[in-house]
C-alpha cells in the first residue's frame, strides 16, 4: 500500500456540508493510506461480534444513559450500596468497544479517521494530526442540498440538527468542545481553500511535521 | 464495563460465565444485607421488642439517605469507569474530588434538615409514643454521622469502578465485621442501648472511610487525591446528577412505599407489627439480595449475546438464571414456612413480637418461588436494552400492585391483609413478567430462524 518511515494518523472532524469527508478522502488518496469513516463502525461490529445496528444507533449521536440508569433496578427497600446502571448494550460500553477498534486500526498502519472522537481516542498516538474542517454556512447549505437533492431550507435544518448532535456526542465523551479551535491542532475552511487545496495543505503539513526525522 | 472481553461472552460455556460474573456480585450483595441484619439482632436482644419497631421506623430514612447517595454516586461511577476506559486520568481524578465535595454537601444538608424536623418526620413515618424515643435516639446518631456515610459510600463505589472491586468489597466486609464486634461492646458493655448500635455503625464506617481515603492517597493509583481536584466542575456535577436522577427517584419511591407499609401495619397491628415487618423484611432481604447478585451476573452475558444475535445462548443464560434464582427463593420460602420461629429467634425472644413476626413471615414468603420471574425477567429486559419493560416490572411488583392491595386487603382481613398484599403483588407481577417474556419470545422468532 505505501511505505512511510513512521506510522501516523490524521483525524478529521467536520461540520455537516463542509466537505470534510471529501477532504479526508483526498488526503487518503494523495498519500495512499487507509480511509476510515463508516468503516469504523462496521469494523467495531466485526471485532466485538455485536450486530452493526447497535453501533449505527449510537453513531455520533448524543447519549445519556438516563433510561439505562432507571432500568431493572428493583426498588431497594433499603440501602444496598450496590447499584448497577450501565449495561452491556449501553452507549458508554459501545463507545468503549469502538474506541478499541479505532486504536487497533491506527496501530495497523497510517490512516485518516473521520469524526467519531478519533482525535481524542488517539491523543496519545506519537504522530497524530488533529484537523477540523469548516465552511461558511451558505456553502454548506449549497453543498448538502446538492448532495442529497433537497431544498436549501431542509439542508439548513439538517445542518443545525447534525451540528447539535455531533457536538453533544463529542463533548460528552471527550470533555472538550466540538468545533472549538482549542480542541484541534488545525482548523481549515473549505470556503477559503476548496476541498482539493485543503487536502494538499494538510498533506504537506503531515509530510513536514509528522514525518520529519 | 468489560469492553475488552466480548468474545469470551459469546463463546465460553454459559454456566462457567454465570459463575464468573455472578459470584462476586452475590458476595457483595450478601455482605450488604448482613450489614443491615447485625444491628437488628443486637438491638432485638439487647434493647427490646419496641426498639426493633423503632429501628424499622427508620427504614424510610435509610431509603432517603440512599436516594441522595445514589444521586451523586451512580453518575460519578458511570463517568469514572468511562473515563478510565479512555485512560483520561486527569478528568477521572476531578470526578473523584468532586464526588467527595458533593457527597459532603448533600450529606450535610440532609443531616441538618432531618435533624431539625426529626420528630415530625418520624411521626409521619408511623412512630408512636412507645417507639419514637428509640427511633429518635438511633437516628440522631446515624444522622450526625451521615456525612461520613455519604462520603464513604461514594468513594467505595468509585473504588469499584476504578478497577479495585476486591478492595471495595474488602472495605464492605470489614464494616460488617467491625459493626458486629462493636455492637455488643456499645450496647452491652457500655450500656448505651439503641444509641450503641448507631455508634457502632458510624464507627465502623469511619474506619472504612479512613481505609478508603488512604487507598486513594496512594500516588501510584491511577486516580488519587491531589490539589485542585476538589473544585466543583459544572460538567461533572451536572452529569452526575442527570445520570443519578433515575436511581434517585427509584429510591425515593421506595421510601414512600415503606412509609405506606408502616402506616398500614401500625393501623391494623400496632407498633409491634412494624417491628415484625422489620424482622421479616431483613430475613427475606437476604434471599432477594442473593438473587439480585445473580441477575447482575446475568446482565453482561445476556446483553452481549443478544447484541451478537446468539439467541440460543440468550435463552440459555435466562433459563439458568431463572433456575438458580428459583432455587434460592424456594429455600427462602421453605425456611419461612417450615421453621420461621428459628430465624425470627435470631432477632428477638419477645413472645408477642415473635408470634407476629412468624405469622407475617409465613404470608410474606408465600409467593417467593415466583418472585424469581419478575426479578430475573426485569433485569433481563434491562440488559438487552429494553428498559421500559424493566421499569414497568419493577414498579408493578413494588408499587402498582402493592399499594392498592395494602389499601384494600386490610379492610377485609385486618393485619393478615397487609401481609397478604405482598403475596398478591408478587403473584400479579410474576404473571406480568411471563406475559412480557412470552411476547418477547414471539417477537424474536425471526431472529432464531435466521440463525439456524
Amino acid at each position: 500500500m505505501n511505505s512511510y518511515s513512521h506510522n501516523f494518523a490524521v483525524s478529521v472532524g467536520r461540520q455537516l456540508g463542509s466537505g470534510g469527508r471529501n477532504v479526508a478522502l483526498a488526503i487518503a488518496r494523495k498519500m495512499d493510506i487507509a480511509f476510515y469513516d463508516k468503516e469504523i463502525i462496521t469494523q467495531a461490529a466485526k471485532d466485538s461480534g455485536l450486530a452493526p445496528e447497535y453501533f449505527e444507533k449510537v453513531d455520533e449521536k448524543p447519549s445519556f444513559p438516563i433510561v439505562g440508569g432507571l432500568a431493572g433496578l428493583n426498588i431497594p427497600f433499603y440501602s444496598t450500596g450496590v447499584l448497577n446502571t450501565d449495561y452491556y448494550l449501553g452507549n458508554n460500553n459501545l463507545f468503549q468497544i469502538q474506541s478499541r477498534t479505532v486504536e487497533m486500526l491506527a496501530e495497523k498502519g497510517p490512516g485518516v479517521f473521520v469524526g467519531r472522537c478519533a482525535d481524542y481516542i488517539l491523543r496519545d498516538h506519537p504522530r497524530l494530526l488533529t484537523v477540523f474542517i469548516t465552511a461558511d454556512l451558505d456553502d454548506r447549505i449549497e453543498r448538502l442540498s446538492k448532495l442529497l437533492s433537497i431544498s436549501a431550507d431542509e439542508a439548513a435544518s439538517q445542518i443545525k440538527e447534525c451540528d447539535r448532535k455531533r457536538a453533544e456526542y463529542y463533548n460528552y465523551y471527550t470533555f472538550k468542545k466540538w468545533g472549538d479551535a482549542a480542541s484541534y491542532q488545525l482548523c481549515l475552511s473549505t470556503s477559503l481553500f476548496g476541498e482539493e487545496e485543503t487536502a494538499d495543505l494538510i498533506v504537506s503539513i503531515v509530510r513536514d511535521k509528522l514525518l520529519k526525522d | 464495563m468489560n469492553a475488552r472481553v466480548p468474545t469470551e461472552l459469546g463463546t465460553e460455556r454459559i454456566p462457567k460465565l454465570l459463575k464468573q460474573y455472578a459470584v462476586p456480585a452475590i458476595i457483595a450483595m450478601t455482605a450488604s444485607s448482613l450489614y443491615n441484619m447485625v444491628d437488628a439482632i443486637f438491638i432485638g436482644h439487647g434493647v427490646g421488642p419496641y426498639a426493633i419497631s423503632g429501628l424499622a421506623l427508620t427504614f424510610p430514612f435509610m431509603n432517603l439517605a440512599a436516594a441522595f447517595g445514589t444521586l451523586v454516586g451512580v453518575g460519578a461511577s458511570t463517568m469514572a469507569s468511562m473515563l478510565l476506559g479512555q485512560k483520561n486520568y486527569d478528568i477521572a481524578r476531578k470526578v473523584l474530588g468532586n464526588v467527595v465535595v458533593l457527597n459532603f454537601i448533600i450529606g450535610l444538608l440532609f443531616t441538618i434538615v432531618a435533624l431539625v424536623f426529626l420528630d415530625p418526620i418520624l411521626y409521619f413515618f408511623g412512630a408512636s409514643e412507645n417507639t419514637i424515643s428509640y427511633a429518635r435516639e438511633y437516628m440522631q446518631i446515624i444522622l450526625a454521622g451521615n456525612v461520613i456515610t455519604h462520603v464513604y459510600f461514594g468513594l467505595n463505589s468509585l473504588l469499584r469502578s476504578a478497577g479495585h472491586p476486591k478492595k471495595a468489597m474488602a472495605a464492605t466486609i470489614m464494616t460488617v465485621l467491625l459493626n458486629a464486634i462493636l455492637d455488643p461492646l456499645f450496647i452491652f458493655t457500655f450500656d448505651m442501648g439503641i444509641r450503641g448500635a448507631a455508634v457502632a455503625t458510624i464507627l465502623a464506617q469511619v474506619v472504612a472511610l479512613v481505609l478508603v481515603v488512604v487507598w486513594f492517597c496512594d500516588k501510584r493509583e491511577l486516580i488519587h487525591f491531589e490539589r485542585g481536584i476538589f473544585r466543583l466542575e459544572r460538567r461533572i456535577v451536572k452529569d452526575s446528577i442527570v445520570i443519578g436522577l433515575a436511581p434517585f427517584l427509584m429510591n425515593f419511591v421506595a421510601c414512600f412505599v415503606v412509609i405506606i407499609i408502616n402506616m398500614r401495619l401500625k393501623t391494623y397491628g400496632g407498633d409491634l407489627a412494624i417491628g415484625a415487618y422489620g424482622i421479616v423484611n431483613r430475613i427475606s432481604f437476604v434471599f432477594i439480595m442473593i438473587v439480585s447478585g445473580l441477575t447482575q451476573g446475568m446482565q453482561p452475558i445476556a446483553g452481549y449475546n443478544y447484541g451478537a444475535r446468539q439467541m440460543s445462548r440468550v435463552y440459555e443464560v435466562l433459563k439458568k438464571t431463572l433456575l438458580y434464582a428459583t432455587v434460592v427463593l424456594t429455600a427462602g420460602f421453605l425456611i419461612g414456612e417450615l421453621c420461621p420461629g428459628l430465624v425470627v429467634a435470631i432477632f428477638t425472644d419477645d413472645p408477642e413480637l415473635m408470634e407476629k413476626s412468624i405469622k407475617g413471615m409465613r404470608l410474606v414468603v408465600g409467593m417467593f418461588p415466583l418472585v424469581s420471574l419478575s426479578m430475573v425477567i426485569g433485569n433481563f429486559f434491562q440488559s438487552i436494552g429494553q428498559p421500559k419493560q424493566a421499569i414497568f416490572l419493577s414498579l408493578s411488583r413494588q408499587v402498582v400492585f402493592l399499594i392498592p392491595s395494602l389499601w384494600i386487603l386490610p379492610m377485609f382481613f385486618d393485619i393478615a391483609g397487609v401481609w397478604v398484599s405482598f403475596m398478591v403483588s408478587d403473584f400479579l407481577a410474576s404473571a406480568v413478567a411471563i406475559i412480557l417474556l412470552l411476547n418477547f419470545i414471539k417477537k424474536n422468532r425471526p431472529h432464531e430462524q435466521l440463525q439456524s
